[in-house]
């Protein structure tokens, strides 16, 4: 192997290896809300579903949240239109997204898309990577970590979480995660007006159910974003 | 059975959500992934200011303002570029001294 190619190798490497150390600290953080969930899976009509769903629907907040509404006697469908408006940010993750994704091969697309959640949006949208490739090598460092970290704390949770809903601080943390990784974002001028707008709407529809209230927020932040950036240009 | 249809409908719809914008990447005018940047950031702002407004805890009272000066700490140690256990350090820490004053005075 040639010099160059040692050092292309390297530096492959080393952006993959930054990713996976973005991610680690955020493992320790999700672990509350992660022993949260798996409490409520272990809690399910079908605690084996409701565990191999941790993949597939690879959200929390949407998987706390249907298995939540199947308790209280909801049906599949209103249960399932409540997960799916939570999960429904994740078409803007993904769109935001795309860019970065253009020349990747189908398999890494499908690969980046499994891997998809607000944790690894953040951390990829946050870092300043020279070029595509490098920011793809981030996400996947950053990705694969959480792919494999997040079904362990749910898995730990459904053996050992019952009582982590009794210790407060605990479960603010995922949202102080999720605000520093917002927090870092606030750059620019059509950013801090998507952040104030959806704060404010936040504000406004906290009696709201989830799904319905984050959507409201995406739209209006996104449009007040829009306005900022079109006066500024 | 319903638990079971549910999870199976929320799991193929949020992963449709993940795999269609990326799988037709190449198709998504730069436009477009400009706002839906900006329509993501708006939701992680929202499901924190959320998620400090519906905050709970049943020992002390004032929950949510506790947890609103916990979190708008950590923030500002985000803010200022600090890593992430830093921030989380900080909120935490601040949570439970807040708490055990506000438990202690009333």
């Amino acid at each position: 192997m040639s010099q160059t190619e040692v050092e292309v190798v390297t530096r492959d490497r080393d952006d993959a290896i930054a990713g996976v150390r973005a991610m680690a600290p955020m493992l320790l953080v999700y672990a509350p809300f992660g022993l949260l969930v798996g409490a409520a899976v272990a809690r399910s009509e079908s605690p084996t579903v409701a565990w191999l769903s941790t993949w597939t629907v690879y959200g929390g907040a949407a998987h706390l949240a249907v298995l939540d509404v199947l308790q209280q006697g909801t049906g599949a469908l209103g249960a399932a239109v409540v997960g799916l408006l939570i999960n429904a940010r994740m078409v803007a993750y993904a769109a935001s997204l795309a860019p970065h994704w253009r020349d990747g091969s189908t398999r890494s697309r499908v690969a980046a898309a499994a891997m998809l959640t607000d944790a690894t949006w953040g951390l990829a949208q946050s870092h300043p990577a020279e070029n595509a490739s490098a920011r793809r090598r981030f996400y996947f460092g950053a990705g694969l970590v959480l792919w494999f970290g997040w079904p362990l704390l749910v898995t730990l949770g459904v053996l050992v979480g019952g009582w982590v809903q009794d210790v407060p601080v605990a479960t603010l943390l995922p949202c102080l995660t999720l605000g520093s990784l917002a927090v870092r974002q606030l750059r620019t001028r059509p950013a801090l007006a998507a952040g104030a707008a959806a704060a404010a709407v936040a504000v406004a529809t906290a009696g709201l159910d989830g799904g319905v209230a984050l959507m409201l927020a995406a739209a209006v932040g996104a449009t007040a974003a829009a306005i900022v950036h079109r006066r500024a240009s | 059975m319903t638990t079971v249809v549910a999870l199976v409908l929320v799991g193929v719809g949020s992963l449709a959500f993940r795999l269609f914008p990326l799988l037709g990447a190449a198709r998504v005018p730069a436009a477009v992934s400009t706002v839906a940047g900006w329509a993501g950031l708006s939701v992680l702002c929202a499901v924190t200011v959320r998620g400090v407004l519906n905050h709970q805890d049943h020992t002390i009272p004032w929950a949510a303002p506790v947890a609103a000066v916990s979190v708008g700490l950590g923030l500002v140690v985000a803010a200022r570029g600090k890593g992430m256990l830093l921030v989380l350090g900080v909120g935490a820490a601040t949570y439970l001294a807040l708490s055990t004053v506000v438990a202690a005075f009333t």
